[in-house]
């Protein structure tokens, strides 16, 4: 996203023309299929011992040891409500704050995952005469949500690049209810910088101060571009403002089932207010504790994603292939054939990757970062699904 | 619940690798060790009684399951639990001898709670339940705006179930927790049994949600669980949980038997992906232990009804009443304000039930180990012998 300052006022100025009614949509039946595929199927079977599943953003290696450890040392309290545990909701809430310049336990908000906190954020702060404002191609929970309680949606295409075009999403902000700001995005893997999220955030509360904005920061850890950082600190100064966070990711607990939400107390308190009761399991909660106590082993699995990802990015690259400039554990490639295609002939070798992603799935596939040994292996594959020939290489086909 | 101050110090330190499988069972001395440095007593004296929860804990064949399931090198975790989805609903139904389309897991049975009421109340479809009962229900209708009736109890802590049939008129959702928390008293078996089905007649609209979190602990003759009814009947709704008798409240796992027309409307409201993969590994572990040793539940049940039935006869011997305890916890008339006992309680390291208005000198008290509650009781004679002379 190089957009100027200037040229942001221009496009969101006043004269900047109204969402068109085919943006405003709820995407129905279609969207209410989940990231895994239907949630009343049988979803997805146990992994194969040799399978490569590199389908939902998974970090292959799972938590540190000292996040392994502290579930060791605190299975014996799994009778005990997360009140009561040795490691209890509230100590994890604080220590989570001390990871945030100027945020206290009454800024957090922990959830079963970071999707409870985009629900509850859509059941918070839309309505059906405030709507949601999204990417076209974005992660879909809010949407779903959305669509569940009838609230208008308004997906902007994205821009050229991929990334989120904020200028247009800033124009569809106002009067809406939320705008969903995935950043790093996904699926697309971009990133946008701190001085556009600036910019974006000063410009919707100044035009509509009623609108709130979600920054879902899933795979903030994964981020390696030099003018991006978090926008924990907006949240913190802006009543408008959320950011979601996740310990699914580059803290490799996707299984535990532990997100937390960043905001100032009265946003965080309406976030809580549709917080599942005693939702959060305290082996995750202890979890996190250990995580947080191993700052260097998160460094070296940031390390490690990016080294693969560098090497997934220049295979495809290399044989003239589009990527997005990922930023996330997984990237975004056009394969300039139909994601079901690609999808069903790498399964054919035992390698999963992404479902469809419209409107770009007759040509882009979403590819995640495994180990470097199932990237290689991955990568022969991806060889002969895309029909690759050692003559194509550096055949552009972007 | 005989560790050793020096073994839990020991269980906590660095060396506790792999310890879990030595130290199993779980104490609940443990996650007290806060509130024992905020009343300024050692650890080893403070009993946690105001959460339901079972200190036995899961037993050692679910800790291993836990353990198995972090993988050989801690990478398990790394993976969403959707891999378990299916074996936990196989083996639940298998457990209760219905199809797996009937079953709906959850992040503890308040899930299944908060998703009911979602889906069968709105602001002209009231909530009905008895006052007391579990708040879960009332809370998410009151936070949504949903419409509410709450029916008192009759003058013996019993659901008036003639207050609630009328209640039912026009109502979307029953709220039917039996037993009733945090009353612990259980509608007679052959009254509840003709109860429900005239209900369901008389209302064709209405949904009936059985809470049945405590019916493990049930020694009264004559009692079943709804889950047969339910399975055929649309309308019927059975929450179960794995926080009490199970011992893994901390893992927050339950779940809802109900028809498959009715799961699938359940499932309409997201569920989200709420229950960790260490839980559904716990809870399918639980169920093959269940089904290997058959013995497991009933002396649960065996060694809280002991401790239950002390904790009663001592407060009989001293003159208090209470409910027929059916449960895991008692309620009891304290005869003072229960604040005052609650906070004198729990100034000598005991930690009793909140008050449960508009009950207020009645105390909720959950059943711990028998030392836990031979312990107890000669706290509450201290506090209540005090009261009474403050009084006299």
């Amino acid at each position: 996203m190089t957009l100027t300052r200037r040229a942001f006022f221009r496009t969101v100025g006043p004269g900047a023309s109204a969402p068109s009614p085919t943006m405003i949509t709820a995407r129905g039946r279609e969207a209410l299929e989940g990231e895994f595929g239907s949630v009343e199927a049988g979803i997805i079977p146990p992994a194969d011992v040799d399978e490569v599943r590199i389908s939902s953003n998974e970090n292959p290696l799972g938590p540190g040891p000292s996040a392994i450890q502290a579930i060791r040392d605190n299975m014996d309290q799994s009778n005990l409500y997360p009140m009561n545990s040795r490691i209890t909701d509230r100590a994890v809430r604080a220590r989570l704050a001390e990871q945030i310049d100027g945020a206290s336990a009454e800024n957090i908000v922990i959830a079963p995952g970071s999707g409870e906190i985009l629900r509850n954020c859509v059941r918070a702060f839309t309505s059906p005469s405030r709507p949601l404002v999204t990417a076209e191609c974005s992660y879909e929970s809010p949407t779903r949500t959305a669509a569940y309680f009838d609230v208008p949606v308004k997906s902007v295409p994205n821009a050229a690049d991929l990334g989120l075009d904020l200028d247009k999403m800033a124009g569809a902000a106002i009067g809406a209810g939320l705008v969903f700001l995935c950043n790093p995005n996904n699926p697309t893997g971009t990133a946008h910088s701190r001085s556009d999220i600036n910019d974006f955030v000063r410009y919707v509360t100044k035009a509509s101060p009623f609108t709130y904005i979600l920054v879902d920061e899933a795979y903030h850890e994964y981020v390696t571009k030099p003018s991006y950082s978090t926008a924990a600190e907006l949240a913190l100064t802006h009543r408008n403002v959320v950011v979601a966070r996740t310990f699914s990711k580059a803290y490799g607990m996707a299984g535990l089932r532990q997100g937390w939400t960043i905001a100032t107390k009265e946003t965080a308190a309406k976030v809580r207010a549709y917080k599942l009761t005693l939702g959060t399991n305290i082996l995750g909660l202890a979890a996190i504790m250990g995580a947080l106590d191993d700052p260097e082993h998160l460094k070296q699995e940031v390390e490690r994603n990016t080294e693969v990802r560098k090497y997934t990015m220049d295979f495809f690259r290399s044989h003239g292939y589009w990527v997005s400039d990922s930023q996330t554990n997984f990237m975004f490639t056009k394969t300039n054939m139909p994601a079901k295609d690609f999808r069903e002939a790498c399964a054919k070798h035992k390698v999963s990757v992404g479902r469809d992603f419209p409107p770009f799935e007759k040509t882009h596939a979403r590819i995640s970062i495994g180990t470097m040994e199932e990237m290689k292996r991955a990568t022969e594959v991806f060889t002969e699904s895309l029909g690759i020939s050692a003559t194509d290489a550096g055949a552009g086909s972007n | 619940m005989s560790q050793s101050r020096r073994d839990f110090m020991k269980n906590l330190g660095v060396g506790a690798a792999g310890a879990y499988t030595a130290t199993l069972i779980s104490t609940r001395k443990q996650e007290s060790i806060a509130f024992a440095a905020e009343v300024g007593l050692p650890v080893d004296e403070v009993i946690n009684l105001a959460n339901n929860e079972n200190p036995m804990g899961p037993g050692k064949p679910v800790l291993d399951a836990i353990g198995r399931a972090l993988g050989g090198h801690g990478e398990k975790p790394g993976r969403y639990p959707f891999p378990y989805t299916t074996p936990l609903n196989e083996a639940l139904a298998a457990k209760w001898n219905v199809k797996p389309e009937n079953v709906l897991v959850g992040a503890g049975s308040t899930q299944i709670l908060v998703n009911a009421t979602h889906t069968y109340t709105s602001n002209q479809k009231a909530l009905v339940g008895s006052l007391p009962t579990y708040e879960e229900c009332f809370g998410y209708a009151s936070l949504v705006g949903h419409k509410t009736k709450a029916v008192p109890l009759t003058s013996n802590f019993s659901t008036d179930l003639d207050q609630t049939f009328y209640a039912c008129k026009g109502a979307g959702m029953l709220f039917y927790c039996n037993p009733n928390n945090p009353v612990a008293s259980l509608v007679d078996p052959a009254e509840s049994k003709e109860f429900i089905p005239r209900v369901l007649k008389m209302n064709k609209d209405l949904r009936i949600l059985v809470d049945e979190a405590y019916i493990d602990y049930v020694t009264t003759p004559g009692h079943e669980t709804m889950i047969p009814q339910a399975i055929e009947n649309p309308r019927l709704i059975v929450a179960r949980t794995f926080s009490k008798a199970h011992g893994m409240a901390g893992l927050r796992i339950g779940y809802a038997i109900a028809h498959g027309d009715t799961v699938k409307e359940l499932n309409k409201f997201h569920m989200g992906n709420s229950v960790s993969s260490l839980s559904y590994a716990a809870a399918i572990a639980a169920l093959e232990r269940d089904a290997s040793d058959p013995s497991f539940i009933p002396s649960e049940q065996k060694r809280n009804n002991e401790a239950r039935s002390f904790t009663r006869k001592w407060f009989h011997d001293h003159g208090y009443k209470d409910t027929e305890a059916q449960t895991n916890f008692l309620f009891v008339d304290v005869q003072m304000p229960i604040e005052d006992f609650q906070g004198a309680c729990r100034k000598e390291g005991v930690r009793v039930g909140r008050p449960f208005p508009p009950l207020w000198t009645h105390c909720r008290i959950s059943i711990g180990t028998m030392d836990e509650m031979q312990k107890a009781v000669k706290v509450f004679d201290k506090v209540l012998s005090a009261a009474k002379a403050m009084a006299a």
